[in-house]
């Protein structure tokens, strides 16, 4: 069995632009994502409730598309929308499935 | 105005079981009590609230048009529209150039108030009817009319107005410049037209107004209203004087005069007796018939409902009746929820500064007069008028907030957000409501 060695990109995030953030992550590169309701609280104001709701994107991929993504939302989103993203090393099983550069 | 009337009506409001299950609200929040209303529960209660409002107005609308045509519903429609396009532009006006705000705060927060609360709607509402005055039925349309032009304007005036700065400045970063900034905009209107709210308003005001209109047995007979407000029952008073007979009793008496009445014969003095007799026995027989009336008209009322009850479109009605118990109470819980919202949203109230919270009690009170002045002058009734003063006064936190999110995200939520949900929704609740009512019933003469 081959182990890969990618990145898993999460990016907490507003729900108004949960759906933004997630074309844009695809059109830079990511094969998918996984998305979960979170509340919190940050420097912009707890979110613990009512409707006012953030989401929780999670998608591996390859370390250039994380580093291109993470630059997208630092530019747009972060002087914007209430915003933390981060990546971390993930070690996957079939890792073809998370890379569209290779075919 | 008077003023002893005013507070009547304010204790009257103040004391239903609607605005004081948001007072338990917000109690809960202060006393940081362990109350939650479950998310899902919240939403499931907005889509009921916005569906049966929706349903009812298409239901009533239906009514008055094969009654009356449009001609009752036109002018009351126009006045909305118009009152949808001025909102924003005052709220705007205000807080740029008194306020000092800037333009995308002033833009975002004019979106908030040019829209409209479905929730301060269905409370209007309820409050007109426990005053137990008329009211057209026929207004949700005029919510959804309310709902949309506020928000898209507001938007576009803030996204002009920065843009014109923007391209003045040229340190700008040109990412959120112009082109970036139109394509959100498109966007956000696409999803103001196309939002939760909207479609389900108007779309079940569609549903309700064509089931209603073209559909055998669908209209609910006069008769088959369970509300008193519609029954027209007679009123019996077993006190009552009939009018007539006593001036017939008297007259003889009169005309014969003083003196005469020692010259009466025993015959006369018997027929005055047998007058006596008989005009009691009409005053019994009339008395009779009236119970006999009132006893006819409620059989006819009870045959009228038995019959109604059993077409197929009575089912609908009662579930959705914005008047019925099922949407009273669902909108007990969900001003309980809202109440707990606004309770932790009172901490805000420091942030926001003295300006936005007299804006949030006084932008209303003005738009309300406004409307309820323009409603009596379209011809709507004096609850209608009120119901349509609270709506043009009330400020969206459904609708509006992800639109201005998505298209002017440098304004600031906290100030918008606070200033509809703690500042104005908590005034309208509480006192707005009952003020406007007097409103309009100073506007319409009473």
């Amino acid at each position: 069995m081959q182990l890969h060695s990618l990145k898993l990109v999460t990016i907490i995030t507003e729900s108004v632009i949960a759906e933004q953030v997630c074309d844009k992550a695809r059109e830079l590169g990511s094969t998918g994502y996984t998305l979960t309701e979170a509340t919190g609280f940050g420097s912009r104001g707890a979110r613990h409730d009512g409707p006012a709701i953030n989401t929780r994107i999670e998608f591996v991929c390859p370390e250039p598309v994380a580093v291109a993504i993470l630059t997208h939302i630092s530019r747009q989103h972060y002087d914007y929308y209430a915003t933390i993203a981060w990546m971390t090393d993930v070690t996957v099983v079939r890792g073809a499935n998370y890379d569209t550069t290779r075919d | 105005m008077d003023f002893t009337r005013i507070f009547e009506s304010l204790t009257q409001n103040m004391l239903s079981p609607i605005p004081l299950c948001f007072a338990l609200g917000i109690f809960a929040k202060l006393i940081h009590g362990g109350v939650k209303i479950p998310k899902e529960l919240y939403y499931s209660i907005a889509i009921f609230l916005l569906m049966a409002i929706g349903f009812m107005g298409g239901h009533e609308l239906a009514h008055e048009v094969l009654s009356h045509g449009i001609a009752n519903v036109w002018m009351p429609a126009v006045v909305t529209l118009l009152l949808g396009v001025i909102t924003p532009i005052t709220a705007y006006v205000i807080l740029r150039y008194v306020g000092r705000m800037s333009v995308y705060d002033a833009a975002g927060i004019a979106a908030h108030y040019g829209s409209t609360s479905a929730v301060t709607f269905a409370v209007a509402n309820q409050f007109v009817e426990s005053q137990k005055v008329a009211s057209e039925g026929f207004i949700p349309t005029l919510v959804t009319i309310l709902e949309c032009p506020g928000i898209a304007i507001a938007l576009v005036l803030g996204t002009l107005l920065a843009k014109g700065r923007a391209d003045a400045d040229p340190d700008m970063d040109g990412e959120s410049g112009g082109k970036n900034q139109h394509s959100r905009l498109g966007e956000a209107l696409h999803e103001v037209v196309t939002g939760q709210s909207i479609m389900l308003m108007a779309g079940m005001l569609i549903v309700g107004f064509v089931s209603t209109a073209f559909v055998k047995d669908s209209l609910v007979p006069h008769e088959a209203k369970p509300y008193f407000v519609q029954m027209d029952l007679p009123k019996v008073d077993d006190h009552a004087k009939p009018a007539e007979p006593p001036k017939e009793a008297t007259k003889p008496a009169e005309s014969a005069g003083p003196e005469s009445q020692v010259e009466l014969t025993p015959e006369q003095i018997e027929q005055q007796e047998k007058k006596k007799q008989e005009d009691a026995a009409r005053k019994e027989l009339e008395a009779k018939l009236h119970k006999v009336d009132e006893r006819l008209a409620l059989v006819q009322h009870v045959e009228t409902t038995e019959k109604w009850q059993k077409t197929p479109f009575h089912p609908f009605y009662d579930f959705f009746n914005s008047k019925g118990m099922i949407f009273r109470g669902a909108l007990c819980i969900f001003l309980l929820e809202m109440g707990l919202v606004a309770g932790e949203r009172l901490g805000d109230l420091w942030k926001v500064g003295p300006f936005l919270v007299s804006f949030g009690v006084l932008w209303p009170l003005a738009h309300g007069f406004l409307a309820a002045w323009m409603g009596h002058l379209a011809g709507l009734s004096v609850g209608g008028s009120t119901v349509l003063a609270a709506i043009t006064s009330s400020a969206s936190y459904i609708a509006a907030p992800p639109a201005v999110r998505l298209t002017l995200p440098e304004a600031n939520p906290t100030l918008s957000i606070t200033a509809a949900l703690a500042i104005t929704f908590p005034f309208n609740i509480a006192f707005g409501i009952p003020i406007y009512f007097e409103m309009a019933k100073f506007v319409a003469g009473q």
